[in-house]
């Protein structure tokens, strides 16, 4: 998508544009569907109809059947839910293991829990991003309660394998949450198959509105979680409130479009990403951070050397044509808060600081592709040629 | 403010880094009077300023200025600033140049006064060496 005359959007993994068709489900059910849907009346069940038609198509997209369903204003609080709820409903001994390179709504959810005397333990990633089977099986105990970890990266797209640590997960009987807020709708979820107990959904990474999400909560064997939100006991009393039909309608509609085209689309990111990085991979001193076979089709991170991070982030989304593209941190690198995903991964802090990450969407295609690529080797050269060490 | 931001400014200086016009590496001199160097480690930035004069009292202008710089983009805007304040003053006017002449044109946020000082430092370091180099002339276009 071009986001304007003079500006490419590559953020994706940011904020996907609304997918066709999600906005006119939306704006019907907000004017022809207004009544609570918790209400026992004919309006109230018409608005409840709208609620269950999401719950399907959702639930389609998981494999998880539509009562599992808890609707939340995003994965941010999803995630808090299963982390948080599952660690009180557990009591004071809970353990959860998880990884150094979550998203910080888990890692500050997990400090949080910490403060309040759970015992955390974080593994570490290899150089492409992937956690160790032999370091998780080894930290998961007898008095584990839960393990936690992300499907997909939202800096760099190396994809853990969900299969794989649902099995360990399974044969130790231990719960597994799973953040797919940048999974869903691009790699395939079963929560079935993958022993998957808790998995944290948003609908903006999909084309469905901002300020809606989901948690899955697995019925049988059950999972045990203590409320997140308090009140009138909607949603079998974890997360109370009144439902916003319509923006759980776009999710579902949005849904619906991905099943449609997810495929095919997915493949037609990934050779873009490739043509983006054949372009850009030239570059003196760029460094690609995750293994191609090993991140989701729409992400491509990139670390270069010789430029400060800020100034790229700045000339790259400023500059013409304005690439709205995202670094990990746009913090001094010196300061010890440039990227923690990619230091994690072995990166210097310099490198990890002057990184960007190229999220490809519906709208994206190679004119979109070879403009930017064109863009990031010129700021590049340009931030080169006013340095000292030019 | 936007709310969303935490003390994210209007960046008035944001044109100046996106198209700096006192680079060095867009200079023809091919020997200045005075280079001076400065860094912060803790902003991961440097900056060396050159300067190119005819003499070294206070009444002498100085005919050129330029920078290169390695950091955030206020530092690059501080520098390309303070080369075109620099041309065609005077030595005793560079002395006088002060954090608060950036902060007034540029409209620095207090957090980015370090780049406005590191600039200045390495300012410090050109007059210093210009004062040491006076007696050979620049070559220029």
């Amino acid at each position: 998508m071009s986001a304007g005359a003079d500006s490419i959007y590559l953020d994706h993994a940011a904020t996907a544009p609304l997918a066709p068709g999600v906005a006119d489900v939306m704006q019907r059910v907000l004017v022809d569907t207004p009544a609570n849907p918790a209400s026992a009346h004919g309006p109230g069940r018409a608005a409840a109809t709208e609620v269950d038609t999401a719950a399907q198509a959702l639930g389609g997209l998981i494999n998880a059947p539509p009562g599992s369903l808890v609707w939340t204003s995003g994965a941010t609080e999803s995630i808090n839910l299963a982390l948080k709820g599952g660690a009180e409903f557990a009591g004071c001994g809970a353990h959860i293991v998880s990884v150094a390179t979550e998203h910080r709504a888990t890692l500050d959810a997990l400090a949080w829990l910490e403060k309040q005397g759970a015992c955390i333990t974080r593994l570490g990633v290899d150089g492409d991003g992937r956690i160790d089977m032999d370091a998780l099986s080894d930290a998961v105990d007898a008095d584990t309660t839960l393990v936690s970890v992300m499907h997909v990266n939202n800096e760099t797209g190396v994809v853990q394998d969900i299969a794989a640590i649902g099995a360990l997960c399974a044969e130790r009987g231990v719960a597994l949450h799973v953040d797919a807020a940048q999974s869903l709708g691009r790699l395939t979820i079963d929560v079935g198959a993958m022993n998957i107990a808790l998995l944290s959904v948003s609908a903006h990474k999909i084309g469905g509105p901002k300020g809606v999400g989901a948690l899955y909560v697995r019925q049988r064997p059950r999972v045990g979680l203590a409320p997140g939100i308090h009140g009138g006991g909607q949603q079998k009393g974890l997360r109370s409130g009144t439902l916003a039909t319509h923006q759980i309608a776009g999710f579902g509609a949005a849904a619906r479009h991905v099943v449609a085209h997810r495929d095919a689309e997915q493949q037609r990111l990934a050779a873009l990403r490739e043509r983006l990085w054949q372009r850009i991979g030239a570059t003196d001193g760029a460094l690609r951070n995750g293994a191609s076979d090993s991140v989701a089709a729409p992400f491509l991170s990139v670390s270069v050397s010789g430029v400060h991070g800020d100034a790229l982030l700045t000339g790259l989304t400023e500059g013409e044509p304005a690439l709205a593209v995202a670094s990990g941190a746009a913090c001094s690198a010196a300061k010890g808060q440039s990227s923690y995903v990619l230091r994690a991964m072995g990166r210097s802090p310099r490198e990890a600081g002057a990184s960007i990450r190229f999220s490809l969407g519906a709208g994206n295609d190679a004119d979109d592709v070879d403009r930017a690529a064109e863009r990031f080797v010129a700021e590049v050269a340009r931030l080169r040629a006013l340095s000292p060490a030019a | 403010m936007n709310v969303l931001d935490d003390g994210h400014t209007a960046r008035r200086w944001l044109p100046r880094f996106l198209s700096p016009r006192h680079a060095v590496v867009n200079y023809a001199i091919m020997r200045w009077q005075g280079i001076g160097d400065a860094d912060t480690p803790g902003a991961d930035a440097e900056c060396r300023l050159h300067i190119a004069c005819d003499g070294l009292c206070e009444q002498v202008p100085i005919a050129a200025a330029a920078f290169a710089a390695f950091g955030p983009p206020v530092v690059i805007a501080c520098a390309d600033w303070a080369c075109e304040w620099l041309e065609q003053r005077t030595i005793g006017d560079a002395h006088g140049l002060s954090v608060a002449h950036f902060e007034q044109a540029l409209a620095l946020a207090p957090s980015e006064r370090y780049a406005a000082l590191l600039v200045l430092d390495a300012l410090a370091g050109a007059l210093e060496n210009s004062r040491l180099d006076q007696d050979r002339p620049y070559l220029g276009s």
